[in-house]
């Protein structure tokens, strides 16, 4: 298909680690997109399943591997962000997929709405896919009744950015390895002067454990990045307040959950402060930003 | 257990509601499902039930932040989902629960159990956390007074551009 106006390329980017199955399952799902001008961009985060191996015997046209030396976290994305070539970027997650018609609707979204910046994909569970139906039998009315009382961040198992959106407001920040990178992005972009919307017709489909998750790797990177989140971004007071709530909420919930796992990642945030770099966004945009503070203790135990 | 009339608070991600909407047709087949959510989520919720009630505050839910819309209606049952086994983290919407007239409130979590909570237990679990709140309130003071003092150390190894506002 041309790369015109009316079909913008759309460059997939997919970070995949150790998912082999997951994600061949997500590239057959690209394949039946009803749009077609698509490039796929897988980033492979140094897997040891034989990923690369897979994807090297597919035959899809356009899609490329880039290949990473070891596993460097988020920061794939950003190399896979700087090789897509086109005017918007879908981003998913390896064991994530959009509805067949979830690109078309994205570009509509972005045609008829030039503020947003990034389209947030309505999320749905893997289960709930049935192969060529209509995603959902949601209603696009409301569209344009655009909730400014608070805004908020995006899902990173599917959203569409814009191309030039990420140019000016960057990408993922890479020091944060796993976790609340959305969020972080999500407040440059709006500082940028973009919108963030959720649409209920633009859906993607993503795969989730039914047990619980007892890895402490989600609360302690999720906890230190909220820290890093604020820090970063923050002006002064607003800083200060959401830093003793979270506080707060460290020793909470360390006691309610009988764990240092939260305590361990506030030292973390602390002495490894140095990775990050303060650039506070403007305050309007800081005080109406629903921040999910209480994510990482509501997803253990 | 009499179950025709069932309200569902939103408090976990559409993946998990997907799979408690599907439990709960499964377990009351004949039940009327209503979904309470905060307005962003209003939209997406238009697919699951046709009875949407939306909370008319930013935000999370809490017992001082009732429905007068909530109160003028009666429900079977009162169904929290939460995203972990425990139901740690959602004493604020256990709470909210006590402000709606229903006959039983239930958890579902993660693995999709559907456990009772009593208002004893909801008040319970308010007693015991009301020591963590008074212990963790001060713990924070302190750790907050230590990064205040070293804060031009924090700043000078943080230093990047400046405040947005114009």
């Amino acid at each position: 298909m041309p790369d015109n106006a009316a079909t913008p390329l759309v460059s997939a980017v997919i970070v995949s680690y150790n998912r082999r199955d997951d994600l061949r399952e997500t590239l057959s799902m690209l394949s039946l997109q009803h749009y077609k001008n698509l490039e796929i961009i897988v980033v492979d985060n140094a897997s040891a399943d034989g990923t690369a191996a897979m994807i090297s015997e597919l035959v899809l046209p356009n899609l490329r591997l880039i290949q990473m030396e070891e596993n460097v976290g988020v920061k794939a994305y950003n190399r896979g962000f700087e090789a897509a070539n086109g005017e918007y970027i879908l981003i998913l997650d390896d064991d994530s997929f959009p509805a067949p018609d979830a690109i078309e609707k994205m570009i509509e979204k972005f045609n008829r709405y030039p503020e947003v910046g990034i389209v947030s994909f309505t999320v749905k569970d893997y289960s709930t896919f049935k192969n060529n139906s209509p995603a959902v039998a949601a209603s696009t009315a409301g569209d344009t009744d655009f909730n400014d009382d608070y805004i908020m961040s995006f899902h990173g198992a599917g959203a569409g950015v814009r191309r030039d959106v990420l140019k000016k407001a960057g990408g993922y920040p890479e020091e944060f390895f796993l976790y609340f990178n959305e969020t972080d992005m999500a407040l440059r972009v709006w500082n940028a002067g973009f919108r963030i919307e959720s649409f209920p017709d633009v859906v993607c489909y993503h795969k989730s454990s039914m047990t619980n998750r007892t890895s402490e790797r989600g609360p302690f990177y999720y906890t230190r990045n909220i820290f890093w989140t604020i820090w970063k971004n923050y002006p002064g007071l607003l800083m200060w307040k959401a830093t003793l709530l979270m506080l707060f909420y460290v020793f909470y919930y360390a006691f309610e959950q009988r764990t240092f796992i939260y305590i361990r990642a506030f030292f973390d945030a602390v002495v490894n402060v140095r990775m990050i770099t303060r650039n506070p966004i403007r305050t309007q945009i800081a005080r109406r930003f629903r921040m999910h503070y209480k994510t990482p203790f509501t997803m253990f135990r | 257990m009499k179950n025709k009339n069932i309200l569902v608070i939103r408090c976990t991600d559409l993946q998990h509601l997907d799979k408690v909407f599907k439990k709960l047709r499964a377990e009351f087949p004949d039940a009327k499902l209503s979904l309470l959510t905060h307005r962003h989520g209003a939209a997406a919720a238009a697919a699951y039930t046709e009875t949407v009630i939306v909370y008319p505050y930013t935000q999370s839910y809490g017992f001082f932040r009732d429905m007068k819309t909530l109160n003028d209606m009666n429900f079977d049952t009162v169904v929290i989902p939460v995203g972990n086994v425990s139901g740690s983290g959602f004493l604020n919407v256990f709470l909210f629960t006590l402000t709606i007239k229903t006959g039983t409130r239930l958890m579902c979590n993660l693995p999709l159990e559907l456990k009772p909570l009593s208002k004893s237990k909801i008040i319970g679990l308010l007693l015991r956390n009301s020591l963590y709140t008074l212990a963790s309130g001060v713990l924070a003071a302190v750790a907050g007074a230590v990064l205040l003092i070293g804060w031009p150390v924090f700043a000078l190894l943080t230093r990047g551009g400046k405040s947005s506002d114009k």
